[in-house]
């Protein structure tokens, strides 16, 4: 009895420890490839780091270039919304505008209660608007030609997307 | 005594040997969800549902800014927009709009949707700057710039209607159409993103009949306003969702060396459909607008009369805003 239980006993620890090295090998080789990406993913990184450096090296020389020039009165950054008022055209007569940076905050940035805030059935309406307007092909022909622009086109890929 | 040990030197061993299997097959199913992921984040949008989100979020996008309404203007603006957009290599409807803000943007939504800033037409001065501008905002839908942006944050919205393949519902797309717009308003758009439209829409209006150096010359301008403190707030937006100017006018100079600088610059034209200076001039100011830079002012005396203004030196257009100042 003592020795047949000993046998089992063995044979089973053997038979199990296989498995167990088996398994922990098995999950070596993963994390062993695992690691190859992470250190091509640094050596893009640096890569990368590398790359930039350049090209604010290429901006540099631009700028050092422009101070010693004497600088142009075009060249002089203006301010966007500067100019004189005068009128050259009646188009204006069509205009609804209500001047401003609406929805920007005194920084530039859109406000967020202006982000948070849901479209009014009037916006929607209006986005229908801008989807129902279609250029009229023949208008469209015309005004290329009058520009002498490019009259040929390429012919468009089929939509795309789930089926 | 002898089969106690034997039973728990067993579970021991079986105990780890599920552990570690287990680990193993895990890190599989973690590997597999990932791949699937990536799966999606490639499968576009049927054309429907693009056009829902895209609708939706045009919406979204006119709530924040507003539309600019001049009917020649913007019919002019289409007329730009589809004239590059017929180059373009995906079969989609373009829609082009003005939006109300002195600042200087333009964007380009999923369904075609672009729209560019009355502070940008402010400051463009020839056809082919708008065509590159436009161009650069038609590659980003062409190429679904903003889409893989957005899905690949896998938000719950965005991955349930992935799912269904199905169009949202009303409630699902404001949902989905605020964080398509809260990330295209604050979010930088990626440099290589960037760099691809910059290159397609370069070329866009160059095949269109433009000389290309349209886009390269309004960034240039952008990037010398930049430098004026004055100018901060109308670039600011701009200046927080992309690359700086001065690169990408490097790259574009770049670019340009591999083009014939040949094609139509068109200032006349722009000029005789944009007239920035009107921007300044409300004929019909909405309420809220007459105490604007521009806006009639001056002082008439009054007098209080049973509670209301009475003027003694004229009248006002009615819905004229006022503001009282007691005399006595």
């Amino acid at each position: 009895m003592f020795p047949r239980t000993m046998r089992a006993l063995l044979l089973g620890s053997v038979g199990l420890l296989l498995l167990f090295g088996w398994a922990v090998s098995a999950q070596q080789q993963p994390q062993d490839s695992g690691q190859q990406p992470t250190q091509d993913s640094k050596k893009k990184k640096k890569d990368a780091k590398a790359g930039t450096a350049p090209a604010k090296n290429t901006t540099a020389p631009a700028k050092t270039n422009t101070t010693t020039q004497p600088v142009a009165a075009a060249n002089k950054p203006k301010p966007l919304f500067g100019g004189s008022l005068n009128l050259k055209s009646s188009r204006q007569s069509k205009d609804a505008t209500t001047l401003g940076f609406n929805g920007l905050d005194p920084n530039g940035q859109v406000a967020k209660s202006v982000l948070q805030a849901n479209p009014t059935p009037q916006d929607t309406a209006q986005a229908q608007q801008i989807a129902a307007n279609q250029v009229n092909p023949a208008q469209l022909d015309s005004f290329i030609k009058s520009g002498n622009l490019n009259e040929s086109a390429p012919s468009k890929d089929a939509p795309k997307g789930k089926k | 005594m002898r089969r106690t040990i034997v039973k728990c030197t067993l579970l021991v061993l079986f105990t780890l040997m599920v552990q570690t299997t287990w680990a193993q097959f895990g890190g599989l199913i973690d590997k597999a969800k990932k791949i699937k992921k990536g799966a999606d984040i490639l499968t576009p949008w049927t054309p429907d549902q693009e056009a829902a989100i895209g609708e939706a979020s045009a919406a979204k996008l006119i709530n924040v800014f507003g539309l600019y309404q001049n009917p020649d203007m913007v019919d002019y603006v289409n007329m730009v927009g589809n004239t590059v957009a017929r180059q373009a290599p995906r079969n989609i409807q373009y829609h082009f709009a003005i939006l109300d803000t002195e600042a200087v943007d333009a964007m380009g939504l999923p369904g075609g949707y672009i729209f560019v800033t009355r502070g940008l037409l402010a400051n463009i001065t020839n056809e082919s700057q708008l065509a590159g501008a436009l161009g650069h905002e038609i590659a980003h839908v062409d190429r679904r710039h903003l889409e893989k942006e957005v899905r690949a944050q896998k938000t719950a919205a965005f991955a349930k209607e992935e799912a269904a393949e199905r169009i949202p519902a009303a409630a699902e797309l404001i949902n989905m159409a605020g964080q398509l717009i809260i990330t295209a308003l604050t979010s930088q758009v990626s440099r290589d993103k960037e760099l691809e439209a910059d290159k397609i829409g370069l070329d866009l209006a160059a095949k269109a009949g433009y000389t290309p150096s349209g886009l390269r010359d309004v960034l240039d301008v952008l990037a010398k306003a930049a430098n004026d403190a004055e100018n901060k707030r109308p670039l600011a937006l701009w200046q927080a969702t992309h690359p700086p100017f001065s690169e990408r006018v490097a790259t574009l100079t770049g670019m340009l060396a591999g083009y014939q600088q040949t094609g139509q610059v068109l200032d006349d034209r722009y000029l005789s459909f944009v007239n920035p200076e009107s921007f300044a001039q409300p004929t019909t100011p909405p309420p809220g607008a007459a105490d604007a830079p521009g806006g009639a002012t001056g002082e008439l005396d009054g007098i209080i009369s049973k509670g209301v203004v009475v003027l003694l030196g004229g009248q006002l257009p009615e819905g004229t805003r006022v503001k009282v100042r007691i005399a006595q």
